[in-house]
């Protein structure tokens, strides 16, 4: 479980945060939404221990990401803002890097590579050097690399951009496969339809806070509004940044 | 560890593949051989033979033993050329008095006048030889003189020199051979400047640094691994321009000038040993600039730039003739000062290059201490 307290955080004059407060359950979906520039990076770069907060703090697992960011980071699996690549490295020698920076042995290590070929159907590209993956190619090495040692935390930032439909659709199915193993799965994105089909529980921020958090049916009820998109632009009161 | 291990296993593979990176690194390695062939070979057949220059003299028909005297010396007369192709271009003009002969003939003192651009590089060697001519011409006329007036010669020259060069043929190979230190020394620097790059700038630019940070592991960790990654391509530039340098000196005919050059196995090792902080240094330099930098062609000429600035150090030592033994226990100027009496087969003071090495690897732990707090810092991501 995820809980991030009253997080502040400013950039010179910038306020990119402003008391954010939310939580996510193991078990499920949690998705963070909100409009470009409301602070979504910034509070997932909070929680996964590379930004420090002005003032608030992030627990995973019970571990405070602050005080101890070493256990924190072990506990947790992140598929960042910008994800590049290797592009010297096969697919197998990028998620071999990661399964030795979380410490696996040699054996842990083949394990975790065979599951990964099999779960995120990599055979044709294991063995293949990175360099020139098309966007659902790195995205299928980026998930490999953050999940190599099967993290009970998963923290996307805005996974499916640039993504065609096949590619969202095998990231969908793989993070209902960790929710379904019980993980506490957690993404932003500030698109509608992605964040409606897939997410347990919404967390809208806009202007570096929480202005709202629910279920989808919990949020359209509370914005008398039909669907998720009307619900969202009547909490945020604006149309600005955001996709449909 | 196994992180570590990890770590530098990523690093070697990457650093092994990136075929750009490591050309343009071990280019002094090649570059340093072609150019000791090529230039000390050079300067040794010019020093070695006399080669004929071409003078314009005036009134030539007038001093006959004269002109012998200087043909004997390879200086001939402009006017006298039959050669093939167009007529060398006179680089000193030599004007003999009309009344030349009648002066030598009489016992009088006559006038010989040297006129050009005396400052020109290429004008001072022919000057130089010329007034040799003229000086032994001379000296053998008024020797002349004296004896038909039944005077011993030797009576106007009471004193006779000869010089006797008792330097090891070792010694004055060794000065010659400096330039292998150069070569070394900048080897050491220069030889890891891109790979140093492409880890630090390049992998900001590629968006896998802010992957890198997210991992369960110290940044001290990730800059040690770079490091050594780092510290290998400039060891190896080093053990290459070392190698050729020695081998392309071993061509170059030095018995031409009386000289020799060896570089014993023990020497050798020697040599490597004390350039390994210094390779050390140039990588932590090397990252911790890579990583200040905003983008990766910014950190490439600023890392160029910084390590100018220990590979002037030897430069200036160059052209310092005592410099004060203090320098011997620094970084940087002690490795060098090391090499050179490494090259010319001197005796070493074995504390100095172990004080100059400890310092240096105290040096290498403040730039690695800085790369890795600024790699801690939220500023690394963004270069902010």
């Amino acid at each position: 479980m995820i809980i991030a307290s009253d997080l502040t955080k400013r950039f010179g004059a910038i306020r990119a945060l402003d008391g954010a407060t939310f939580s996510a359950e193991d078990g499920q979906i949690t998705g963070i939404l909100g409009p470009n520039g409301a602070g979504k990076t910034t509070l997932l770069r909070i929680v996964y221990g590379l930004l420090q907060p002005d003032s608030g703090g992030v627990t995973l697992g019970g571990v405070d990401v602050g005080l101890n960011p070493v256990a924190a980071k072990k506990q947790m699996g992140v598929f960042p803002d910008r994800l590049g690549t290797y592009e010297r490295l096969s697919t197998r020698e990028v998620i071999h890097y990661f399964a030795s920076l979380h410490g696996l042995d040699a054996k842990q290590r083949t394990a975790a590579i065979d599951r990964l070929v099999s779960e995120l159907d990599l055979s044709e590209i294991i063995d293949r050097r990175t360099k020139g993956f098309s966007q659902g190619q790195r995205m299928k090495v980026g998930l490999a690399a953050s999940l190599v040692h099967s993290p009970q935390h998963i923290l996307l930032d805005e996974p499916s951009r640039g993504l065609d439909v096949m590619a969202t659709r095998i990231l969908r199915d793989y993070l209902k496969a960790q929710r379904a193993a019980g993980r506490c799965v957690v993404f932003s994105s500030h698109v509608m339809q992605e964040v409606a089909a897939l997410c347990d529980k919404v967390v809208i921020v806009a202007r570096g806070r929480v202005v709202a958090e629910g279920t989808t049916a919990a949020l359209c009820e509370l914005a008398g509004e039909p669907n998720l998109e009307d619900a969202f632009v009547k909490i945020i009161g604006t149309t600005e940044g955001i996709a449909s | 560890m196994n992180a570590w291990l990890g770590l530098l296993r990523k690093e070697l593979l990457e650093i092994s593949r990136d075929k750009r990176a490591l050309i343009s690194g071990f280019g002094i390695a090649f570059l340093a051989p072609l150019i000791i062939y090529g230039g000390v070979g050079f300067a040794i057949s010019q020093s070695s033979s006399v080669s004929p220059v071409w003078i314009d003299v005036t009134n030539a028909d007038r001093a006959p033993g004269l002109m012998e005297t200087l043909a004997d010396a390879q200086i001939f007369d402009v006017a006298d050329w039959s050669g093939e192709g167009d007529r060398p271009t006179a680089k000193l003009e030599v004007i003999i008095d009309e009344d030349f002969a009648a002066a030598i003939a009489e016992g009088r003192q006559t006038q010989i006048i040297l006129r050009g651009d005396l400052n020109d590089d290429a004008v001072r060697p022919v000057l130089g030889r010329t007034r040799d001519s003229l000086r032994q011409f001379s000296s053998a006329t008024a020797g002349v003189r004296l004896l038909m007036r039944g005077i011993d010669p030797r009576l106007v020259q009471p004193i006779q020199w000869r010089e006797q060069n008792t330097a090891p043929a070792s010694n004055t190979a060794g000065r010659l051979t400096m330039m292998i230190g150069i070569y070394v020394m900048m080897a050491a620097f220069i030889s890891a400047i891109s790979t140093a790059v492409d880890t630090s700038a390049g992998e900001r630019e590629r968006n896998v640094l802010e992957m890198l940070l997210i991992q369960p592991v110290r940044p001290f960790d990730i800059v040690s691994a770079k490091l050594v990654g780092i510290f290998l391509v400039a060891m190896l530039g080093v053990l290459l321009t070392l190698t050729l340098s020695a081998l392309a000196m071993g061509q170059v005919e030095l018995e031409k000038v009386g000289m020799t050059f060896s570089l014993e196995p023990l020497n050798f090792v020697l040599i490597l040993v004390v350039m390994l902080p210094l390779a050390l240094l140039a990588g932590s330099i090397n990252l911790w600039v890579g990583y200040l930098s905003k983008t990766f062609k910014e950190a490439q000429s600023q890392v160029a730039m910084v390590m100018l600035i220990p590979a002037l150090g030897p430069m200036t030592l160059m052209f310092v003739p005592e410099p004060p033994d203090l320098l011997r226990q620094m970084p940087v100027t002690g490795q060098f000062m090391f090499l050179e009496q490494m090259l010319k087969a001197e005796s070493v003071v074995v504390q100095e290059p172990i004080v100059a090495s400890l310092l240096t690897l105290v040096l290498v732990l403040v730039f690695a201490w800085l790369a890795s707090r600024y790699l801690a810092s939220e500023r690394s991501i963004d270069a902010l």
